[in-house]
């Protein structure tokens, strides 16, 4: 059979079952928007510098990206972290390895429902940021090409990033705590909620070479200043390099049955 | 005792070889030998028992029949492919039922097993496939709301969905009380008689008895007996009688018999192929001492279960 026809019926698989775990989507798809409403209520009229000597910008539109990075991060990241390590510690990968469901389907079922909850997550974060705060949309076609180009990007790596992470969660219990513990870090210092500058610069330079950094940058010069890929060649590499590592990572170490 | 029932491997299905055909499988993890020589044969359209304790081995060697490990050393055909190569062409003919299995909680049983189908060549119809496990009644149930015995016929079905030739089944009822298990020796002997090749891994003798046509016991990484049960039986049929020595006798005073005598204090136990015989010895003996009876008397036949005991704790020790 076709493989695209059998990723999209895995991808449709997937999905079936994150819509039915409620309190899954609720978290993967409301909890960034019920953030990006309470924070933007709060902070409407607030503004911020995005760099040193940069221009002042709307608070809720620096948030918006912010928020829509973060529910990329818990929606491949953390989720398949958690996801992969549960199906893997109670049988059920060890089970469809034993089917003719080949590891590429498996996977592109994996990425693809994934990119598809980021288009919806999207739609709600940005849709509702224009409609309640007037978060500046890109300016340009290009602008758009970019943003959704480094959306993608972004939500790719990181799913590529939580399959090789898998390797280092010994068992599902712990799994949560050891996908915040990358998680939440990242999210803070990397400027996900407000501009972090009183850093130590070291540090920021460290947080700045992870990949939500770079996702967020890129989103923001896209959908701020309707920059196009040419502007943001550093963040697309950035992510570029996750991306391989992730790759490469994920195919020489992820397993399918539990630990013995 | 196994290779001299060769019409097995003339079921007419005109398949070449048996469904399964293993020499000298060899498994070492370092320096460990968990598998040293197994030597396995499953005919086509048969109902294989494969018993043996925890750690014998027994599930080192399915799933190097199932293609998850790669055997050491030695031979092995499942379905005329090498299981370590066979991949997606051997998978489409192969339904596995793993021990303990989690699903997604939030699907039905029917989109459990509709999923499942879409990932074979040519399913069996999603509902057939309900029916022949008996989830009728909970098709649109969520997995999450199932009992444990549910679950396991789900495992089952899913096993069956893609419509293999043969089934492999570790441990089907494990953990089960006793009417969960007889529904799923119902299931399973209904494959049966869908002319399903089964090879059915299990801990209970009495589970084998009743759903295989043969039985492979394997102890310490070796086959240790195999053929049908009633070989099996047959194989052991030495009976054992126990009596208390009479007053004012010693051990040596015993008749001549002719099976082989041990004694602990005034307890005789004599293992014997002719308990008739032996009887009429020592009953004779007794009367002749004027005891007319010998206290304590039993004459038992070992069950399948202490066959299996008796050929595994050896092993245990040998090894």
């Amino acid at each position: 059979m076709n493989p695209l026809v059998l990723a999209a019926r895995e991808s449709g698989n997937v999905l079936r079952a994150f819509w039915r775990n409620r309190s899954a989507a609720f978290f993967t798809l409301l909890l960034p928007v019920m953030f990006l409403v309470l924070f933007g209520a709060i902070n409407r009229d607030g503004t911020v510098q995005v760099t040193s000597g940069g221009p002042q910008i709307g608070y809720t539109t620096f948030f918006a990206p912010g928020m829509l990075g973060m529910a990329i991060m818990a929606g491949t990241f953390v989720a398949l972290v958690v996801g992969l390590t549960v199906m893997r510690d109670n049988g059920q990968l060890k089970r469809l390895r034993g089917t003719p469901l080949s590891p590429w389907t498996f996977f592109s079922g994996q990425v693809v429902s994934r990119l598809v909850l980021v288009i919806v997550e999207a739609v709600l974060v940005l849709g509702l940021g224009r409609l309640l705060f007037k978060v500046s949309l890109p300016p340009t076609a290009g602008g758009w090409v970019t943003f959704a180009l480094v959306a993608l990007l972004g939500a790719a790596t990181f799913t590529a990033l939580a399959v090789a992470y898998t390797r280092l969660v010994t068992n599902a219990d712990s799994a949560p705590a050891l996908a915040n513990a990358a998680y939440l870090p990242l999210l803070f210092l990397s400027s996900a909620w407000f501009p972090i500058s009183g850093l130590p610069h070291w540090l920021a330079k460290l947080a700045g070479d992870f990949p939500l950094a770079p996702m967020l940058d890129g989103m923001r010069q896209a959908l701020i200043f309707g920059h196009g890929v040419g502007a943001i060649w550093p963040d697309i590499w950035k992510l570029l390099a996750w991306l391989a590592v992730g790759l490469v990572v994920s195919l020489r170490t992820f397993r399918w049955e539990r630990a013995a | 005792m196994l290779r001299t029932r060769k019409e097995a491997s003339s079921h007419p299905t005109g398949r070449e070889g048996p469904a399964i055909e293993a020499r000298g499988l060899i498994m070492r993890y370092g320096d460990r030998e968990v598998l040293r020589g197994i030597d396995l044969v499953v005919p086509h359209g048969m109902v294989v028992g494969f018993l043996g304790p925890n750690g014998a081995g027994k599930t080192t060697t399915v799933e190097i029949l199932e293609g998850y490990r790669r055997r050491t050393a030695g031979r092995a055909t499942v379905l005329g492919m090498d299981p370590a190569t066979g991949g997606r062409e051997l998978r489409e003919r192969i339904g596995i039922v793993l021990q303990e299995t989690g699903h997604n909680p939030d699907l039905t049983v029917r989109e459990t097993v509709r999923q499942f189908a879409g990932y074979y060549q040519r399913p069996r119809p999603v509902d057939k496939v309900i029916g022949l496990v008996g989830l009728q009644e909970a098709a649109d149930r969520r997995v999450r709301a199932l009992s444990g015995g549910q679950r396991r016929r789900l495992d089952v079905g899913l096993a069956l969905v893609g419509d293999p030739e043969l089934v492999f089944l570790d441990e089907p009822t494990t953990g089960f009380d006793p009417a969960a298990r007889r529904q799923a020796w119902q299931v399973i002997g209904g494959l049966r008689e869908l002319g399903k090749t089964i090879l059915l891994t299990t801990h209970y003798m009495d589970e084998a008895q009743a759903l295989a046509d043969r039985v492979a016991i394997i102890a310490a990484g070796r086959i240790v007996a195999e053929g049908t049960p009633a070989d099996l039986a047959a194989a052991q049929r030495s009976t054992e009688i126990r009596f208390t020595l009479p007053a004012g006798a010693a051990p040596a005073d015993l008749p001549q018999v002719s099976g082989r005598v041990t004694t602990q204090g005034h307890n005789v136990g004599i293992s014997t192929d002719d308990p008739t015989l032996d009887l009429l010895a020592l009953t004779g003996w007794a009367a002749g001492r004027g005891a007319g009876h010998l206290d304590g008397l039993t004459v038992t036949r070992p069950s399948l279960e202490d066959i299996y005991l008796t050929l595994t704790s050896d092993k245990e020790v040998a090894a």
